[in-house]
């Protein structure tokens, strides 16, 4: 449900930047940066933009790619900086809970691949 | 070819959450997020906080579910103006809808609006709507298990309220284990235990948004 209104948003700036660029071909491909710590899950976003797609006027043909960068625990007590797949409130090489985290929140839409040739 | 977007999705709801809170601002109004599982006590909270507020604040509401309006029919009841959004299907509210949703209230007449989220402990904590406070409702049956299980809700909000602690005897809730866990993920977060049924706890909290309120009101004029 949750990603269904993400995909939603996509699809709605992805389809306004494809109209303002002017853009002749077609759309092949949207890149998304999911991070691991965004709380969206990238198979129920790919299942979304299967739904909605379709119904769009330039995404019809593209192929979602989702990248999913991983978070960084910055520790100030022993100075390990760690990447972390998921929710840490710890620093996993020394266990002191003085960390920051960064990154590993992006939800973005990163880039439109479009095929020129198909003009 | 290609075209480089670069836009944070969630930046189109905090870009709209600031425009609420300003809204709000303008009218002298304190927005409150009202979180917490589905059961967890939320509604009957309000009406007995509602109770307890009377003369202290100028309360509104706005409900949030994903059929009925019937959290509103019993806010309406107590005389607190109301406005029920369905979300129909959604699993949280979005700072778009609240936008809709207070152009039907008189903000004129308020100094705070409640905004009772979805009964949901995942993405509603994800979603600023333009509030300046935020509480998570905790209820014993639902177990201590939840904190850890569910941390990005209670390392985001400024107090927890363990709901239902009359029935704590039937359950293995664990106030300590949940206040301890709770603290892990957030060091500074309030706690309040209170039982909505019994009215236990309920002035204490209500001392707390009070002053909350007043603060604010303090630092904006």
């Amino acid at each position: 449900m949750h990603e269904l209104g993400i995909i939603e948003q996509i699809v709605q700036i992805a389809e306004e930047e494809v109209e303002k660029a002017d853009v002749q071909g077609t759309v092949t491909k949207l890149t998304l940066r999911v991070g691991k710590l965004s709380g969206a899950s990238p198979e129920a976003l790919n299942t979304a933009f299967e739904i909605i797609a379709p119904n769009t006027t330039h995404l019809r043909g593209a192929v979602l790619l989702i990248e999913e960068p991983s978070a960084i625990s910055l520790c100030h007590s022993c100075g390990a900086e760690t990447e972390v797949g998921g929710f840490v409130i710890e620093c996993p090489a020394c266990g002191s809970p003085d960390i920051t985290i960064t990154g590993g929140r992006d939800l973005q839409l990163a880039s439109i691949d479009v095929d020129d040739d198909t003009a | 070819m290609q075209v480089v977007v670069a836009k944070e999705i969630l930046k189109v709801n905090d870009t709209i959450a600031k425009e609420n809170m300003e809204v709000f601002d303008r009218n002298g109004v304190y927005g409150i997020n009202v979180l917490g599982s589905p059961g967890s006590g939320k509604t009957t909270l309000l009406e007995k906080l509602f109770v307890e507020l009377d003369g202290k604040i100028r309360p509104g509401v706005i409900e949030g579910d994903l059929e009925t309006s019937r959290d509103a029919e019993r806010i309406d009841k107590l005389g607190v103006p109301v406005v029920q959004i369905n979300t129909g299907g959604g699993c949280h509210l979005e700072a778009n809808m609240v936008q809709q949703a207070i152009t039907s209230l008189d903000l004129s007449a308020l100094n705070t609006v409640f905004v009772e989220n979805v009964g949901n402990l995942v993405c509603t904590s994800g979603y600023m709507l333009g509030e300046r406070l935020r509480f998570v409702v905790l209820s014993t049956t639902e177990g201590d298990d939840k904190v850890s299980k569910y941390p990005p809700m209670f390392q985001r909000t400024q107090a927890m309220v363990i709901n239902k602690v009359d029935l704590l005897e039937f359950t293995d809730f664990s106030v300590e284990r949940a206040i301890e866990d709770a603290r892990k993920l957030n060091p500074d977060i309030e706690v309040f235990t209170i039982s909505a049924r019994t009215g236990e706890g309920i002035p204490e909290l209500a001392k707390w948004i009070v002053g909350k309120v007043q603060a604010w009101q303090g630092e904006a004029s």
